[in-house]
């Protein structure tokens, strides 16, 4: 299988079709189309720029286009010489919102060498109000196999048994940090102006690379190339606007979209509970703007700017969000050569103020920057190969903690020095039709970090595991010297068999390696936790993955279902000694602790996608366990060697029902149902009496008890209105009535050991001689969002 | 750094609890040895015990039998300090009324119990003393009145890595609650030069007042001024050696509190109902505002092991229910510096001695309480 050089294997007497695939509607690329030649049975599918390039010996041929949804269209060719053919494909007419819940190309699921591809895209996203009757990615992509939460309230999302912090998401390439408003209850994509979504699971193709568990890419709408959009709704927690339109018709777009939420509005008006500088709100802006310079040129300029705001008082408050820019650039070299070039600035950052005056005042804010550049080729070789390679540079600034405080007029800098890196990666891969049954897809990925100073090296002395490093060493490293680095190479292997025209087996491996970190030890992410790079002793995450899985679709693609079996092995997994300091602390490197990892499981996923009824059942049975030394050891060990225990993210069962159901035209019923394992948790055993205090301890173990299961649902119902304005403009408008957690289910987030706070008198204790007092201990389980939620929602269209 | 969070969290109402009763694995029976000494008393008392299930809400039982000393390792003539099993404790009083400890000595407490031995040894550290204690006026915001903040001020230590305890007494009663431990490293929270040498920081100058909350939740000042009149509704106290009584007064009456009133000499003929009225409700610690309210701060040295300890014992008692889970991290055992001499022996608990200095102030009139620009 030894990768073809591309540029010398044109065959003399082949020729080269290729375009764009675009949604005649607004002109919007559409991602994953296919385009078929009907006389060979073969073909190919659009990349996420919507382009496409087949290459056949000279003939005459019919091109098929097709995108479920839309009108398929048949083009018939004389193919000799090289023909660009642009494609515009109009949408069904059976009104199409109502009936098909995908819009990706037929048997996809069957035919791509793609596994492991958690994939929804907008219109199936947006028959599912998630939370609050608001339409959500990150919500949406929970209900699939594989991904899970902890629990409401928790930023950020889980994939196959990896952390939060072990997901890669892109929008429009650029990175978010912080996937989350509200801690968890949104996520920060505003779906209005989303387009695709994709996560990739398993088998990551080798062009992506930088995290362990996954890669969430999310690839922003255009905007509409044809006429001005307005849009929008009105929800119970914000709401939303969008304008969309050409800037030159055909030629060039544009689309900005806002949400805002105003429970602050409301406070405002009828109370003065926000007088004094209160505030809490989130908000968004998206806006991206596209132009086709000529046939082989196009740029996309893009951006993103969010934030959550928690203000008490004029002076105190906590606040964070993500930017994001990003510049891109499609070039065609020539028929079969296409290319991007993308330069970003990304940035998260939050930031808290507490004090009372001027004078005794504290500032502490945090922040990561990421500059990158990220050339991408793909070159179609023939009707058989299809090569892309490219490389990417991502230059890192952390500032772990810029915390200056007053106290009475003197001032007290606990700023920690910012943190620089370069991370660099090159990449190739071929995805091989071998015979018409057989696919392959093989690449592999280098990637190096140089952690660079200034900074301070340290050198830790031996202790006892679990134990805070003492120092022994620091070097004070140079400017644009290296603290530390480090190099990999990440084999990526995918294949696929086809059994028969609606079944196939697949096979996928890939190697991640995860240079930075994110330095969390609560039970859920949150969103001030802290990037950290590698450093000489924080090595590099790394994992490997294998996945195989069986694929059928029944009753020509109504029928969708899935098998999938994956094992998951990493090394240098991050957790933290018992008391651990995680902000602001110079030595944080003396408090990591690092260990191994394994997880896997068995998904299971039946899809309907046609009919009154659709919608799908996702079933996943999984283990995700760690094993770091100085955790979960027997309370006697003097080693203390750790014993493997359950991520706080482990979920042996995971059920999720999504069911859309057409009463009549233009009225949907829609319910969710999730079942989860409860989520490991630590317990207490005893109690002890030390310094005046009652103190809960356990036998060392960690996670050994777990909450009650987890179970929900929720429904809504749509009505949907649809007319024509008098200009002749279709107009649309829906009324969004939903319910979350339909039968007021109490779940537990978590159970704490808590103690009363009153205290008897000191004096009389010293009386009794006692070393503490009657103090009452008990347990409480926490709920959030314990009861039903009712809300509507109006979406508009005009 | 949790602290930050707090107002944070009690913004949102999204969050109930629910008192549950789960299975625990049975009680581990691990020995704990409580040993804080400090060097201003001449009686001194460790407490020996085992730990007991989490959900037995009994006090916890002396293990007798221990020999039980505390030895100086820096001063090999000072003659070995002897505990003495009495009562619920181990206890060491001092003949010549001069207490254990000298500023930079060594020690070593050694416990001896079922035949197996346990030690740990630390270092006497000095403690600064505290300059002045004033109140402050904190102007209500959305969320507060008006509180009044005890602060004390005091400089830390030259030199890095000076730890200490401050504890604070309002009106005699011991701010003892798990979220009342206020510690410092240095001046603040963490090993850092900046910190050293400086005045405390205001979150810990601030430590030793603690808002509660009334029976309807609002937040009530930490430090309050005398009253000077009882309005309908108010309660009139009656104060016998032991307990407090009060009476809800029920007309609408207004008389300025003489002068013996405040001194908390309640005089009888401010009763007009014999002492056995069945409306009269014993209030039991209640503070006495008609007093104005006290404050007594001590500064514990402790070591930077100890400070350690306290930090986790902060985590590990100060859970925050409701959206506060959010930020909880998994239990965790709290540290030791008690070491068994056989692995096999689990013990926990904590062996400090501090040296302590003090300070104390009341609330009288309302030109002490400082207003900020």
């Amino acid at each position: 299988m030894a990768l073809c050089l591309p540029f010398f294997l044109a065959a003399q007497d082949k020729y080269t079709i290729n375009g764009y695939v675009k949604d005649a509607a607004n002109g919007e690329a559409l991602i994953g189309a296919t385009v078929l030649i009907t006389e060979l049975g073969t073909g190919n599918i659009t990349n996420v720029y919507g382009f496409y390039s087949i290459t056949l010996p000279a003939g005459d041929y019919t091109v098929e286009f097709r995108y479920l949804g839309f009108v398929t269209q048949k083009q018939s060719i004389s193919l000799n010489e090289n023909t660009r053919l642009d494609i515009e494909l109009g949408e069904e007419q059976t009104a199409l919102q109502e009936v098909v819940v995908t819009a990706r190309p037929e048997d996809e699921n069957v035919s791509s060498t793609e596994m492991s591809v958690a994939e929804l895209d907008i219109k199936t996203i947006s028959k599912i109000p998630v939370f609050a009757g608001e339409v959500d990615i990150i919500k949406s992509i929970q209900l699939l196999p594989g991904v899970s939460s902890v629990g409401e309230g928790a930023s950020g999302f889980n994939v196959r048994g990896g952390g939060v912090g072990q997901n890669l998401i892109l929008l429009d390439e650029a990175p978010v940090y912080q996937s989350s408003h509200l801690f968890g209850f949104f996520s920060v994509f505003n779906p209005d102006a989303v387009k695709d979504v994709k996560l990739y699971k398993g088998g990551i193709p080798s062009r992506y690379g930088g995290r362990l568990s996954s890669i969430l890419d999310v690839r922003m709408k255009e905007g509409n190339s044809k006429e001005l959009d307005v849009s929008g709704g009105i929800g119970t927690v914000f709401s939303r606007l969008t304008v969309e339109g050409p800037i030159k018709k055909d030629k060039a777009s544009f689309i900005i979209a806002g949400r805002r939420s105003y429970a602050d509005i409301p406070i405002r008006l009828f109370t003065d509970l926000l007088n004094d500088g209160a505030a809490l709100f989130f908000y968004d802006l998206t806006a991206k703007a596209n132009y086709n310079i000529d046939e082989k040129n196009k740029v996309f300029v893009s951006g993103y700017f969010g934030r959550d705001v928690f203000k008490f008082d004029e002076l105190q408050g906590f606040n964070w969000g993500n930017q994001t820019a990003s510049v891109r650039w499609n070039h065609l070299f020539n028929d079969r050569f296409f290319s991007n070039f993308t330069a970003f600035y990304s940035n998260y950052d939050y930031a808290f103020e507490v004090g009372n005056t001027d004078e005794d005042q504290f500032d502490w804010n945090s922040k990561v920057q990421t500059i990158n550049f990220k050339p991408q080729f793909s070159y179609f070789l023939d009707q058989r190969n299809e090569l892309t390679f490219g490389g990417e540079l991502l230059y890192y600034t952390f500032f772990p903690a810029n915390a200056v405080g007053f106290t009475s007029g003197n001032r007290i800098d606990l700023s920690l020095e910012k943190k620089n890196a370069l991370e660099t990666s090159l990449y190739i891969s071929n995805n091989q039709k071998l015979t018409d049954d057989l696919s392959i897809e093989y690449g592999l990925r280098y990637s190096n970090f140089n952690h660079l100073g200034p900074a301070n090296q340290y050198t830790f002395g031996d202790t006892l595991a679990g134990e805070r490093k003492p120092v022994i060493d620091t070097t004070r490293i140079g400017n644009n010297e290296s603290v530390a680095f480090y190099q990999n190479l990440e084999p990526r292997f995918s294949v696929r068999y086809k059994l028969s025209k609606s079944s196939s087996v697949k096979f996928s491996y890939n190697r991640m390696n995860q240079y930075i970190h994110l330095i969390s030890n609560t039970v859920a992410a949150t969103p001030i936790d802290v990037w950290q790079p590698s450093t000489n002793n924080i090595r590099p995450q790394q994992g490997d993955q294998i996945a195989l899985g069986y694929f059928k679709n029944f009753k020509n693609n109504e029928f969708e279902t899935s098998v999938e079996a994956y094992y998951k092995r990493t090394r240098n997994q991050v957790d933290y000694i018992d008391g651990a300091d995680l902000f602001i602390n110079d030595l944080l490197e003396a408090d990591v602790l690092s260990g191994k990892g394994r997880a896997y499981g068995l998904e299971f996923y039946v899809k309907k996608n046609a009919g009154d009824l659709t919608g799908w059942i996702s079933y996943t049975l999984s283990r995700s366990e760690l094993l770091i030394d100085g955790i979960n050891y027997l309370p006697n060990s003097t080693d203390r060697a750790g014993r493997w225990y359950p991520t706080r993210f482990d979920q042996t069962h995971n059920l999720k029902v999504v069911g859309n159901y057409k009463i009549k035209e233009r009225k949907n019923l829609s319910a969710t149902f999730s079942y989860i394992t409860g989520t490991p948790t630590t317990y207490a055993i005893d109690r002890i009496s030390v310094a005046g205090h009652v103190i809960p301890i356990n036998n060392g173990s960690r996670n050994n008890f777990r909450i009650p299961d987890y179970h929900r649902l929720d429904v809504s119902y749509t009505i949907d209105y649809n007319w024509v304005s008098k200009k002749g403009k279709a107009r649309s408008s829906s009324l969004v009535l939903s319910v979350y957690n339909l039968y007021n289910r109490k779940n537990a987030f978590a159970i704490n050991f808590t103690q009363e706070d009153d205290r008897v008198n000191y004096r009389q204790l010293n009386n009794l001689n006692l070393p503490t007092g009657p103090v009452n201990t008990s347990a409480f389980e926490t709920s959030i969002l314990f009861f039903v939620l009712p809300s509507v929602t109006y979406n508009f269209k005009f | 750094m949790r602290k930050f969070l707090y107002p944070l969290i009690a913004l949102v109402i999204l969050s109930c609890e629910t008192e549950v009763d789960p299975t625990l694995e049975s009680s581990l029976n691990v020995l704990v040895v409580d040993a804080w000494l400090t060097n201003d008393d001449p009686t001194q008392h460790i407490n020996i015990t085992r730990s007991q299930s989490y959900f037995d809400n009994s006090d916890p039982v002396k293990v007798s039998g221990a020999v039980v000393t505390v030895t100086d390792l820096t001063d090999s003539s000072v003659p070995v300090f002897e505990f003495t099993e009495r009562e619920n404790r181990y206890t060491w009083e001092s003949t010549d009324g001069n207490p254990i400890g000298i500023i930079g000595h060594q020690y070593r407490l050694e416990v001896q119990v079922d035949g197996a031995l346990y030690t740990s040894t630390t270092q006497l550290n000095d403690a600064p003393p505290i300059d002045s204690i004033s109140f402050r006026l904190e102007e209500g915001n959305a969320f507060f009145d008006d509180l009044v903040f005890g602060e004390f001020f005091a400089t830390d230590l030259e030199g890095v890595d000076d730890t200490y305890w401050i504890k604070a007494w309002k009106n005699g009663d011991f701010l003892g609650s798990p979220g009342q431990i206020n510690i410092a490293y240095d001046a603040a929270f963490s090993r850092d030069s900046d910190n050293d040498g400086v005045q405390f920081i205001q979150p810990i100058r601030d430590g030793i007042s603690t808002i509660d909350e009334s029976r309807d939740e609002e937040s009530l000042s930490p430090f309050n001024l005398p009253d000077t009149l009882l309005f309908n509704g108010d309660t009139l106290l009656y104060k016998t050696d032991s307990t407090i009584y009060g009476i809800v007064i029920e007309e609408e009456i207004f008389f300025e509190v003489p002068d013996v009133f405040v001194n908390n000499n309640v005089p009888d003929y401010q009763l007009s109902l014999p002492l056995d009225d069945e409306r009269y409700i014993p209030l039991g610690d209640t503070a006495l505002y008609l007093q104005g309210d006290s404050v007594y701060v001590e500064i514990h040295s402790i070591s930077n092991e100890a400070y350690f300890f306290l930090n986790q014992v902060i985590t590990e008692t100060t859970r925050e229910g409701g959206f506060g889970a959010l930020f909880a991290t998994p239990l965790v055992n709290v540290s030791t510096n008690i070491v068994p001499d056989n692995e096999n022996n689990i013990v926990a608990g904590f062996f400090n001695i501090a040296a302590v200095t003090n300070g104390g102030n009341r609330l009288r009139e309302e030109s002490q309480i400082r207003i900020l620009d």
